[in-house]
């Protein structure tokens, strides 16, 4: 481990003991609600980040992923009486398990494949809880039996999120993370280099899944609701908006994002309820046109001042299309 | 009978699932770009027809292709751009899925959750005991004469050779002296127009809601993997698909067509990646 890594792990750390006596000094108000919620989409954010941002792999199905996480934890809490923090686990280890099924089939062929069978997945899912009566149906399960704590939330819920950043940051500085930029940068050439791709890749969305299921968990521990629209596009939309927007492709982008987004989203919801869904849609295709790297442009222009280093195959590509050009 | 009546069915829903697949078949094979706003274009021609309908059934498909045929003009010219798009492969399926989502929030500002469709009755032919509604059959023989047109268009003419020589391959292509760019706006516009004309003829059948657009984009998707990304195996596969889907309409209600459709396609990949007929691809 290097050094800029250790030092990132330890702010990250710092940043959460500093965080966790919050609810105590301050009390259970405004604040406190909304770092929980902000929280949980700063956990699927940085899922869909970890996919889609470094493995360069775009999946179109994390609100499946969120929903069956909220359900498990819902089920396994209030049906087998499992306390939270197992159930947590549960909630995480059901869609790991899920999405290696999904995976194995979808990367068989080309990216967008990819793309749109976990698009496909998400509908059908959602279609499928949405009819078992099992589950509560149209209406939804709540969570009963358990005495809701809006502390212990909070203190699972920034728990969760630093030990997932601190994981992903750790992990993308191991073999297996630089593995996966180079599938992004060139899935022939890093196959060529001897890189499991395919093994890399199924990996990386169990991996993406898992920390999607905790999200969905904390937020049904959080709502203590959960309905078939969880698995719906607007949570994959959501997901989609902080990572790209934030800056697919670094901790730090998705992090501040879902600050932005959440203080964003309490605005929008008092003044315009209904088209919040168009306007992230709309946003997302202003980033991606004009600020490819989202927000992260913004910073690395005016603080760090480094311009984006293309890579030498982007520098290649990027060559060939002139000469394509003219 | 009974039999003869669901191949029948098959048969005509076939003919309309060929059509969807074929415009985003052609806007895939040229500009490598999943459309994913492929559904919510083909409601475009849907709500529209819907809406004049009643003025005259010619005159929503008309506007529809023209919309379309500017939107397509638009997106190509404006959005997917070598320039945009061409550092990272993920760029062109998020913006085509902001685009779907957008036209989705937009549908249901306009016209709610509920669904539409043509109210007028039709009546029925009986031919041998077998029942040829005439909104299904009018349906079929649009999809048919759309389909033999792009058919003969991508096999008879320059146009249609250089669409397929910049499928097969893009710098090959420019080479030999062939626009590429402007290859890929027209096939880009060609996806459109279909979509409109399949959102039109879709109407006879089906009444739409906003989310119906996704259910089509798995459906058209699902035959272009059966039909192995090919314009002879998007044809066959989808009857296949209309004569599969008229098997398990018998059996399980409505609401799982989405899942038979998903499960298909998981088949599919699993079995035979290179879809029904196989080689023929490439």
């Amino acid at each position: 481990m290097n050094r800029t890594v250790k030092l990132q792990v330890g702010i990250l750390a710092a940043i959460g003991l500093l965080l966790l006596p919050l609810p105590l000094l301050h009390g259970t108000g405004t604040i406190v609600n909304f770092l929980v919620y902000a929280l949980i989409f700063l956990i699927l954010a940085e899922s869909f980040n970890f996919l889609t941002g470094y493995a360069g792999q775009i999946s179109l199905g994390s609100a499946a992923f969120f929903g069956i996480g909220a359900y498990t934890l819902t089920v396994s809490l209030t049906w087998y009486k499992v306390p939270p923090i197992p159930s947590l686990l549960v909630a995480g280890a059901v869609p790991a398990v899920l999405s290696v099924l999904v995976a194995l089939p979808l990367f068989r062929l080309k990216q967008d494949v990819f793309a749109i069978g976990t698009l496909g997945f998400a509908l059908i899912l959602q279609i499928i809880v949405l009819y078992q009566n099992s589950l509560g149906g149209p209406s939804g399960l709540s969570i009963v039996g358990v005495a809701y704590n809006i502390n212990l939330d909070y203190y699972i819920d920034l728990i969760s999120a630093v030990l997932i950043v601190i994981a992903i940051v750790l992990l993308l500085n191991s073999k297996f993370g630089f593995g996966l930029v180079s599938i992004r940068e060139d899935e022939d050439v890093a196959e060529s280099l001897g890189i499991p791709v395919l093994k890399y890749k199924v990996l990386a969305f169990a991996l993406s899944s898992l920390f999607a299921g905790i999200a969905g968990g904390v937020y049904a521990l959080y709502v203590f609701h959960v309905s078939s629209d969880l698995l719906g596009i607007t949570w994959t939309v959501n997901a989609m908006v902080i990572c790209i927007i934030g800056g697919g492709g670094t901790v730090m982008g998705p992090a501040v994002m879902s600050l932005i987004f959440v203080w964003l989203q309490n605005y929008l919801l008092v003044s315009y309820p209904v088209v919040d869904t168009f306007i992230y849609a709309i946003m997302l295709i202003v980033v991606v046109v004009f600020l490819p790297d989202g927000l992260m442009t913004l910073y690395r222009l005016t603080i760090t001042k480094q311009p984006r280093k293309p890579g030498l195959l982007e520098k290649e590509m990027l060559g060939l299309r002139k000469d394509e050009r003219k | 009978v009974l039999v003869a009546q669901i191949i029948v069915d098959g048969l005509m829903i076939g003919g309309m699932y060929s059509l969807e697949a074929m415009g985003l078949l052609i806007i895939y094979g040229v500009l490598r770009v999943l459309n994913l706003a492929h559904g919510e274009f083909l409601l475009i021609g849907s709500y529209l027809t819907i809406a004049f309908f009643s003025l005259n059934p010619l005159l929503g498909p008309a506007i529809s292709i023209m919309v379309l045929l500017l939107v397509g003009l638009a997106l190509q010219r404006y959005l997917l751009t070598d320039k945009i798009t061409g550092n990272r492969p993920t760029t062109p399926l998020i913006i085509t899925f902001g685009i779907s989502i957008t036209l989705q929030n937009v549908y249901l500002e306009l016209f709610t959750a509920n669904p539409y469709g043509i109210s007028t009755p039709f009546p029925s032919l009986n031919v041998l005991g077998v029942y040829f509604p005439v909104s299904t059959l009018s349906a079929f023989l649009i999809a048919i004469v759309s389909l033999v047109v792009i058919y003969f268009v991508l096999n008879r003419t320059f146009l249609g050779m250089a669409i397929r020589a910049a499928t097969k391959s893009p710098d090959d292509a420019s080479l030999i002296g062939i626009d590429v760019r402007r290859v890929k706006t027209i096939a880009f516009v060609l996806g459109a127009v279909l979509a409109a004309i399949a959102g039109s003829v879709m109407t006879l059948q089906y009444s739409v809601t906003p989310y119906t657009g996704l259910t089509f984009l798995m459906i058209a998707f699902t035959v272009i993997v059966l039909g192995g990304f090919s314009v002879p195996g998007v044809l066959a596969a989808g009857f296949v698909l209309g004569i599969a889907g008229s098997v398990w309409g018998f059996y399980l209600p409505m609401e799982y067509t989405n899942a038979v459709v998903f499960a298909i396609f998981l088949i599919v990949i699993i079995i035979r990646p290179s879809g029904l007929v196989g080689k023929e691809g490439k």
